[in-house]
C-alpha cells in the first residue's frame, strides 16, 4: 500500500467509525467505545509507518503529493476544476504522529472517565454519541493535518468547529455548557471569516489552493497585485491569521478557550489542549511564507506575545484546576504565534508538538484527579493527594517541570529555542522591546502558576476529607495514557537524532530531527533575513538559556514558598495588588464583558429587533398593507372631488334630482330577482325586433 | 312532394306549424318569466326549445321547395340537437332542483339569495 | 419514454380525477391515490437522470405541438441543465412532502386535489419553453396555493393567503406585459414577422434594437422589459423589498405547504430570472447586475438580521429562507461560471434544507402545538428538547449545520462556490456578504440553544390554549422520517460529493455566460 492510501486510510478509519458509531452504535458491546478506539488506533498504526518512511529517508525536502479534481465546472468554453490533494512532507507526517497518539490515549482515557466508579456509561447511549463525536473529530483534524490545499484544509477545520461545538456542549442540560459551545462556535466562526476571505483572495489571485501553487505564486509576485488599498499577500496573510486567532484562541478572540472547559476533560484535552488548538498553528506554519511575503508577521508577534503574557496573569489567579490548564494553553499557544512572529517557524512547529504531548498529559492527570475526587474541580478543596495517586501524580509532576522548562524535559529545549530567537530579534529590532519582556515574564509565571497547581493539589494535608477518603487511583486505562505521554515529555524524544545522544542533547541544548526535518519554506528572496535570524538567535542561545532557566528556577521556588511550604502568605502578596487590578483580571480585562454585554446585547441584538420590527411596520404594514392605505386615501380624494365638484358644482347646477331618480330607478332593476332580468331581456328583444321592423 | 301525412300537410300549409311553434314559445316565456316554481320555469324553457325545434323542421321543409335537389338536412339535425341538448338539461336542471329543495325545502329561485352581495 | 416531460407534467391531473371519483368519506383511499399520482412523477426522473445528456448544452426530452395556432401558441416542452435540477427538486419534494400532509384533517379530498394541481402547476413552469404555456403554468401554481394556504392554514390564513395572492398576482401582471411585450416586438424590426412565444426562438433574438415609447418618453425596449420582468419574478423569489408576504404564508401554511414553498416554489423565481431575464435580456442584465449583487447581499444580511429577532420558529426559518435565496441573487449576478453554478446548485440545496428545516418546525408543531422559541410572557418556549427527543434533535442538528454551511453538507459547496466566484468581480461587497456566514451561524445555534440545550423546559399547548409543562415527547414516526431522512441523506451527499449535481448544469452554464464575455 503506498503512503497516500495509508494517508487516507487514516482519515477513513475514524470517519467510519462515526458513521457506524451514529448508526448501530448503542446496540454494540460496550456501546462501541471499543470500536472507536480500535480505529483511531489503526490510524496510529499507519502514522508510524508514514512517519517511519518519512525518518528513514531523513531529507527536509521529503515530500509526496497527490491531486484529485473534486468540482469540475469545466463547460465548452470555459475550464474550471478544483483540485483537493494530500500532502505528506515532514510537518504532516510528524504532526499525523502525534495527533493519532495523543488521540488514541485519549479515546483509551475516556473509556474509564466517560463511565462512572462502577464502570456504567454515564448517561445511556451518550456515551456512544461522544465517541462518535471523537471520531469525526480526529477524522476531521487528521483529514486537515494531510491536506495539500487550503479548501479542503478549510473544510475540516469547520468540521472541527462543528465537533467542538457538539463536546463543548455535550452535557446539554447544562445551560452553562450551552452557553460555552455557542461561544465557542461563534468566536471561532469569527476568525473563519477572515480564513475565508484569505481563501477567495487566493483563488482571485492564484486560481488554485494547493500549497504548491500557493507557494509559487508568491515567488513569482503574483501576490504583489493590490487588494482593499494594500497587497494581496498582506490580505490573505492577514485573513488567515484571524483564523488562527479564532481557532487557537489568540487575543483578541481568546474569550472562547476558557469557556471550553465546559466540555468532559478527555474532550479539554484533545481539542483544547493537543490537537484542535495547534491546528490554528499548524495553518500559520504552512502559509508562513505568505505572512512573511506579505508583511504580517509584527503583527502575529505582537498578538502571540500579549496573548502569552496576560493569559499566564489570569493563570495565576485561577482556582478551577481545569482554568488554570485552559489558561496555560492560550498562554503556551500565545508562544507559538510570537515565535513564528519574529520569524521561526520551525520553533513553532517544536514547541507544538512537545506541548500537545505534555499538555494532553496535564489535562488528563487532571481529569483522573477530578474523577478521583468525584467531579471536584476546585483545588482549593484538593490538597494531599501524592500518596493517593502516585502515578497520576508522577505523571503529573514530569509534565509540569516539562511545562515549566526545567532541563531535561521537552519543555526546556522548544521554550529555549524561542526565547532565543525572540531575544535575538529584539536584539536586531529594539524597537520591539516588549516582545522579549512578554516572552520571558511568561517564562517565570508559567512556571511559578503550574507549580502552584502541583502544590495545591498534590502537597500537604487535604482540604475535604470526605472527597480525599474516597479518592483511589485510577484504573488502567485511565493512567497508561498518562504514563506514555510523560515518557514522551523527555527532552531527549525530539532532541536525539539518528546519528547519536549527547550531553547537550539529552538535556536540550541541542535541537536535531524536529528541527533539521522541517521543511525550508519554498520562498526566493528572504534566506538572507533568515540567516540573520538564525545567526542572531544563535548568539542569543546562552544567554537566553541562563535567563529562561533562572526565570523557571525563581517561579518554582516562589510557588514552593507560598503554596508547598507556605512561607509566604498568598493573602499578603494578593493584598499587595491594587483592588482595581484584581477586579480587571478577575473580569479576564472585560473582554467578556465587551462582547457579550456591549458588542452583542446592547448593539448586535437591539439591531437586529430594530431591523425585524422595521421589516415589520415599514415594510409590511407600511409599504405592502400600506397600498390599502393609499386606496383609502384616494377614495377621500376622488369623493371630495365627486361631492364638491361633481356632485354639488355640476349635478345641481344641472337640476339635481334627476341623477338621483335616474339611478334609484335603475337601481331597482338590479334586485338579483332572475325572472325580472329575464323579462327586462325578453322586453328589449322584442323592441329590438319592432324597430327592426320599422328601420 | 308524395310524402304524404304530416310531412304533405306542411308542405301545404306551413303557417299552422308556425303558428303553433309561436303559441308553445308565448307559453314557454309566460311561464318562464311569471312562474315562482323553479320546475314551472323550467318546464317554460323546455317549451321554448321545442318551439324552435319545430321551427327548424318546419323551415328545412319550405325550403325545400325553394332549392332544387335539396339534399341537406341541416333543419333536422339541428331538431335533433336540440331534443338531446333538452334532456341533458332536464337531467341537470332536475338534479339541481332536487338538491335544492333538500336544502332548503323551498325551489323558489327568488329565495336563493346566498350570493347575493 | 416518449413524451416524459408532459407525463411527468401532467400525470397527477389523473389523480385530481380520479380523486374527485372518489367518495370523500374514503380518506385513506384519497391519500394512496395522491401518493401514487406523485410517485410516478419521481419514478420517471431516474429516465432524466439517466438519460440527460451532460455533454449538451440545449433543450432536451423536447415535445412541440401547435396549440393555438392564430397566435401562434406552441406547447413546447424540454429541460436544459437549469431546469433538470429544478424537475428533479419538484418531483422529490412533491412527493416527501405527501408525508407530511398524510394527518390532514379538514377536507381530505380537495386538499389532495389542490396539492396535485399544485404539482402540475410548479412542473409545468419549469418544463415550458413556450411562454404562453409558461405562464399558464405560472398561474395554474397560484390559486392551488391560495387555498392551500387559505383553507388548511393557521390562525391568520385569510390574510396570509390573500396576501400571498395579491402579492404573486401583482407580480405576474407586470411579468404578463413583459411577456406580451417580448411577443409583440419579436416580430422583427420591421413588424412584419410572425410573432412568437417560443422562449428559445426569443433567446436568440436582438433585444437592444428596438426602442418602447412610455408617456412620451424613448426608453430601450430591453431594459424597460427587464424590470417588467424582475419585479414578477422577483416577489417570488422574495427579493428585498418584496419578500413580506412569505414570513406570513410560511408562517400560515400547513407544514407539507410550507415544506413545498420553500422547496420549490421560491426557485420559481430564481428559475425564471435566469431562463428569462438573464437568458434573453443579456445586455440589460449586465447593465443592471451591479443592481441585482447589492440586492443580493441585502438579502443576505436583511433577512438574517429579521431572522436574528423573530421569537416564532417558523418565522425565524422563514426568514432565513429570505437570507438563503440572497445567495442566489448575488451568485448569478456576478456572472461568473463558479458564482452561477454556486447560484444554481443553492437553489437546489436551499431546497433540500429549507424542506427539511420546515418539516422539522411541523414535527415540533404536532407534538407541541405550539411554535414560541419565546413565549410571549417571555418563557423559553421550547427548551432542553434534547433531553426529550434525541433524535428529533440530531435530525434538527443536520438541517441547521446543513443550512448555516458547514462543509460536508450541502449549504457550504454552493455558498463557497458563490463566493468564489463574486470575490473576483466584486471584492467589497463580497466581504460584506460573508458576513452573513456568521450571521446565519448566530441565528441558527442561538436558536438551537434556545430550543435544544440547556435543562428541560419545554412547553406545550394544551386543548384549552394555555401553554403547560409538555410531557413525553414521541421520537419522529417512520412517516416522518420517510421525510426527513432522505433529505439529510442527500445534503450529506451533495456536501461531500456535489459532482454529479454540477455535472448537469455547467455546460449550460457554460453557454449562458457565452454572451457575456
Amino acid at each position: 500500500m503506498d503512503l497516500i492510501s495509508l494517508a487516507l486510510l487514516i482519515v477513513i478509519l475514524p470517519l467510519s467509525s462515526y458513521f457506524i458509531l451514529n448508526i448501530v452504535g448503542n446496540k454494540l458491546p460496550r456501546q462501541g467505545d471499543w470500536l472507536s478506539t480500535g480505529a483511531i488506533f489503526g490510524s496510529f498504526i499507519c502514522a508510524v509507518i508514514i512517519f517511519a518512511n518519512m525518518f528513514s529517508a531523513y531529507d527536509p525536502n521529503w515530500l509526496i503529493e497527490k491531486t484529485w479534481t473534486w468540482i469540475d465546472l469545466s463547460s465548452v468554453n470555459i475550464p474550471w476544476k478544483l483540485d483537493l490533494g494530500v500532502r505528506l512532507d515532514n510537518l504532516s507526517a510528524t504532526m499525523l504522529l502525534m495527533v493519532t497518539l495523543c488521540a488514541t490515549l485519549i479515546h483509551l482515557f475516556s473509556t474509564g472517565y466517560m463511565r462512572d466508579h462502577d464502570g456504567k456509561p454515564e448517561d445511556g447511549y451518550r456515551y456512544t454519541s461522544f465517541f462518535s463525536y471523537l471520531s469525526l473529530f480526529t477524522s476531521a483534524m487528521l483529514g486537515l493535518v494531510i491536506s495539500g490545499n487550503l479548501f479542503s484544509l478549510f473544510m475540516c477545520w469547520e468540521v472541527m468547529g462543528l465537533c467542538s461545538y457538539l463536546l463543548i456542549g455535550f452535557y446539554r442540560h447544562k445551560p452553562s455548557a450551552a452557553n460555552a459551545s455557542l461561544k465557542a462556535f461563534m468566536t471561532t466562526r469569527v476568525g473563519d471569516l477572515g480564513l475565508f476571505v484569505g481563501l477567495l483572495a487566493i483563488w482571485n489571485y492564484v486560481g488554485s489552493f494547493a500549497f504548491t501553487d500557493i507557494y509559487a505564486a508568491i515567488n513569482n509576485g503574483t501576490l504583489d497585485a493590490s487588494l482593499f488599498g494594500t497587497s494581496a499577500a498582506f490580505v490573505i496573510g492577514l485573513g488567515i491569521f484571524i483564523g488562527t486567532v479564532g481557532k487557537s484562541a489568540q487575543f483578541p478572540l481568546q474569550i472562547w478557550l476558557p469557556d471550553a472547559m465546559e466540555g468532559p476533560t478527555p474532550v479539554s484535552a484533545l481539542i483544547h489542549a493537543a490537537t484542535m488548538v495547534s491546528a490554528g498553528i499548524y495553518l500559520i506554519i504552512r502559509v508562513f511564507p505568505i505572512l512573511e511575503y506579505g508583511h504580517v508577521l509584527t503583527i502575529v508577534a505582537y498578538v502571540g506575545g500579549f496573548t502569552s503574557f496576560f493569559a499566564a496573569i489570569i493563570a495565576i489567579k485561577q482556582n478551577d484546576i481545569k482554568k488554570v490548564l485552559a489558561y496555560s494553553t492560550l498562554s503556551q499557544l500565545g508562544y507559538m504565534v510570537l515565535v513564528l512572529g519574529v520569524g521561526s517557524y520551525t520553533t513553532s512547529f517544536f514547541h507544538l508538538i512537545t506541548h500537545a504531548v505534555f499538555k494532553a498529559c496535564l489535562f488528563m492527570s487532571s481529569g483522573a484527579v477530578i474523577y478521583a475526587m468525584h467531579h471536584e474541580q476546585d483545588m482549593r478543596h484538593m490538597g494531599g493527594l501524592k500518596k493517593k495517586l502516585p502515578i497520576t501524580f508522577a505523571a503529573m509532576l514530569i509534565t509540569t517541570m516539562a511545562i515549566s522548562g526545567v532541563p531535561g524535559f521537552s519543555g526546556f529545549a522548544s521554550k529555549d529555542r524561542i526565547l532565543a530567537y525572540v531575544y535575538g530579534f529584539v536584539h536586531h529590532h529594539p524597537q520591539h522591546m516588549l516582545l522579549a519582556f512578554f516572552a520571558f515574564a511568561t517564562a517565570g509565571l508559567t512556571a511559578f502558576y503550574m507549580f502552584r497547581l502541583i502544590f495545591m493539589t498534590f502537597w500537604n494535608e487535604p482540604h475535604d476529607k470526605h472527597h480525599y477518603d474516597h479518592a483511589h487511583e485510577v484504573s488502567w486505562n485511565m493512567w497508561l495514557p498518562l504514563v506514555v505521554l510523560a515518557g514522551l515529555s523527555f527532552c531527549v524524544i525530539y532532541t536525539g537524532s539518528i546519528t547519536g545522544f549527547g550531553f547537550d542533547k539529552i538535556f536540550g541544548a541541542a535541537n536535531e530531527w524536529i528541527i533539521t526535518l522541517n521543511p525550508a519554506p519554498l520562498v526566493n528572496g528572504t534566506e538572507a533575513a533568515r540567516e540573520a535570524m538564525e545567526e542572531a538567535a544563535h548568539h542569543a542561545h546562552y544567554p537566553a538559556m541562563i535567563l529562561s532557566i533562572l526565570l523557571a528556577g525563581s517561579g518554582i521556588l516562589f510557588s514552593y514558598l507560598v503554596y508547598g511550604s507556605r512561607k509566604i502568605s498568598a493573602e499578603k502578596i494578593s493584598g499587595m495588588v491594587p483592588n482595581f487590578v484584581h477586579r480587571w483580571i478577575d473580569n479576564l480585562y472585560y473582554f467578556d464583558f465587551f462582547y457579550i454585554k456591549i458588542v452583542i446585547q446592547k448593539i448586535f441584538l437591539p439591531f437586529s429587533s430594530k431591523n425585524a420590527s422595521f421589516d415589520n411596520t415599514v415594510i409590511d404594514r407600511g409599504l405592502v398593507d400600506g397600498w390599502k392605505d393609499i386606496a383609502k386615501v384616494s377614495y377621500f380624494a376622488v369623493d371630495l372631488v365627486d361631492n364638491e365638484v361633481v356632485d354639488k358644482g355640476m349635478v345641481d347646477g344641472f337640476g339635481g334630482k334627476l341623477p338621483y331618480a335616474l339611478g334609484s330607478s335603475l337601481r331597482a332593476l338590479q334586485n338579483g330577482k332572475i325572472q325580472r332580468y329575464l323579462t327586462v331581456a325578453v322586453v328589449a328583444l322584442m323592441l329590438l325586433f319592432i324597430f327592426r321592423g320599422v328601420l | 312532394m308524395e310524402g304524404g301525412g304530416i310531412l304533405a300537410g306542411l308542405a301545404t300549409n306551413p303557417e299552422a306549424y308556425l303558428l303553433f311553434s309561436l303559441l308553445l314559445f308565448s307559453f314557454g316565456i309566460i311561464a318562464t318569466l311569471a312562474r315562482k316554481n323553479a320546475i314551472g320555469i323550467f318546464m317554460g324553457v323546455e317549451l321554448m326549445l321545442n318551439a324552435a325545434a319545430l321551427n327548424f323542421v318546419t323551415f328545412q321543409v319550405l325550403r325545400r321547395g325553394v332549392v332544387a335537389n335539396e339534399t341537406w338536412l341541416h333543419g333536422h339535425i339541428f331538431s335533433l340537437f336540440v331534443i338531446i341538448l333538452a334532456a341533458i338539461e332536464a337531467a341537470v336542471a332536475l338534479a339541481i332542483v332536487l338538491r335544492t329543495f333538500g336544502s332548503r325545502q323551498s325551489i323558489d329561485p327568488d329565495r336563493a339569495t346566498e350570493l347575493r352581495g | 419514454m416518449a413524451h416524459l416531460l408532459s407525463w411527468m407534467t401532467f400525470f397527477p391531473l389523473f389523480g385530481v380525477l380520479a380523486i374527485a371519483l372518489t367518495p370523500k368519506s374514503k380518506e385513506a383511499l384519497i391519500k394512496w391515490i395522491a401518493l401514487a399520482s406523485v410517485t410516478v412523477p419521481l419514478l420517471l426522473t431516474v429516465q432524466v437522470i439517466t438519460a440527460f445528456d451532460r455533454l449538451n448544452s440545449g433543450m432536451q426530452f423536447e415535445e412541440k405541438f401547435s396549440w393555438i395556432e392564430s397566435l401562434n401558441v406552441n406547447f413546447h416542452m424540454g429541460i436544459d441543465g437549469l431546469s433538470v435540477l429544478m424537475v428533479i427538486l419538484t418531483a422529490l419534494i412533491s412527493f416527501l412532502a405527501i408525508f407530511a400532509s398524510w394527518n390532514v384533517k379538514k377536507m381530505v379530498k380537495g386538499y389532495f386535489m389542490m396539492y396535485l394541481l399544485l404539482h402540475v402547476g410548479m412542473m409545468g413552469v419549469f418544463c415550458s419553453l413556450d411562454f404562453f404555456l409558461f405562464y399558464v403554468f405560472w398561474e395554474v401554481m397560484l390559486l392551488p396555493m391560495y387555498f392551500l394556504v387559505g383553507i388548511w392554514g393557521g390562525e391568520k390564513k385569510e390574510y396570509a393567503a390573500i396576501k400571498f395572492f395579491l402579492y404573486t398576482l401583482f407580480g405576474s401582471v407586470l411579468m404578463l406585459v413583459g411577456i406580451i411585450a417580448l411577443y409583440m416586438y419579436s416580430r422583427g424590426p420591421d413588424g412584419m414577422g410572425v410573432p412568437t412565444f417560443n422562449m428559445v426562438a426569443l433567446m436568440q433574438h436582438d433585444w437592444t434594437q428596438y426602442t418602447i415609447n412610455i408617456f412620451g418618453q424613448q426608453l430601450p425596449f430591453d431594459k424597460t422589459v427587464w424590470w417588467l420582468l424582475f419585479v414578477g419574478f422577483a416577489v417570488k423569489v422574495p427579493i428585498f423589498p418584496f419578500h413580506t408576504w412569505l414570513p406570513w404564508a410560511h408562517v400560515q401554511a400547513p407544514t407539507a405547504v410550507s415544506v413545498i414553498l420553500a422547496g420549490v416554489l421560491l426557485k420559481m423565481g430564481t428559475y425564471g430570472l435566469l431562463r428569462v431575464n438573464f437568458m434573453m435580456l443579456p445586455e440589460a442584465t449586465k447593465a443592471f447586475s451591479y443592481v441585482l449583487v447589492i440586492l443580493g447581499i441585502i438579502n443576505i444580511l436583511y433577512g438574517a438580521f429579521c431572522a436574528m429577532a423573530q421569537k416564532d420558529l417558523k418565522k425565524l426559518v422563514a426568514y432565513s429562507s429570505v437570507s438563503h435565496m440572497g445567495y442566489c441573487i448575488l451568485g448569478m449576478a456576478v456572472l461568473k461560471p463558479d458564482a452561477m453554478a454556486g447560484a444554481i446548485l443553492q437553489m437546489f440545496n436551499h431546497g433540500l434544507s429549507a424542506a427539511m428545516m420546515f418539516m422539522l418546525v411541523g414535527v415540533l408543531y404536532d407534538r407541541l402545538h405550539h411554535r414560541y422559541i419565546v413565549t410571549p410572557d417571555g418563557r423559553l418556549g421550547f427548551g432542553g428538547i434534547a433531553q426529550k427527543a434525541p433524535l428529533i434533535t440530531a435530525a434538527w442538528t443536520v438541517a441547521i449545520f446543513a443550512s448555516l454551511g458547514l462543509p460536508g453538507l450541502n449549504g457550504f459547496i454552493s455558498e463557497a462556490l458563490v463566493f468564489i466566484g463574486s470575490f473576483q468581480a466584486y471584492k467589497t461587497e463580497t466581504v460584506i456578504a460573508s458576513l452573513g456566514v456568521v450571521l446565519g451561524a448566530a441565528y441558527l445555534l442561538w436558536m438551537a440553544q434556545r430550543v435544544f440545550l440547556g435543562p428541560d423546559t419545554t412547553l406545550e399547548k394544551d386543548s384549552t390554549g394555555t401553554l403547560v409543562p409538555a410531557g413525553e415527547m414521541e421520537e419522529p414516526s417512520l412517516r416522518e422520517w420517510i421525510v426527513i431522512a432522505p433529505l439529510g441523506a442527500l445534503c450529506l451527499f451533495i456536501g461531500l460529493y456535489p459532482q454529479p449535481m454540477l455535472d448537469f448544469i455547467r455546460e449550460t452554464i457554460g453557454k449562458m455566460l457565452e454572451v457575456y464575455q
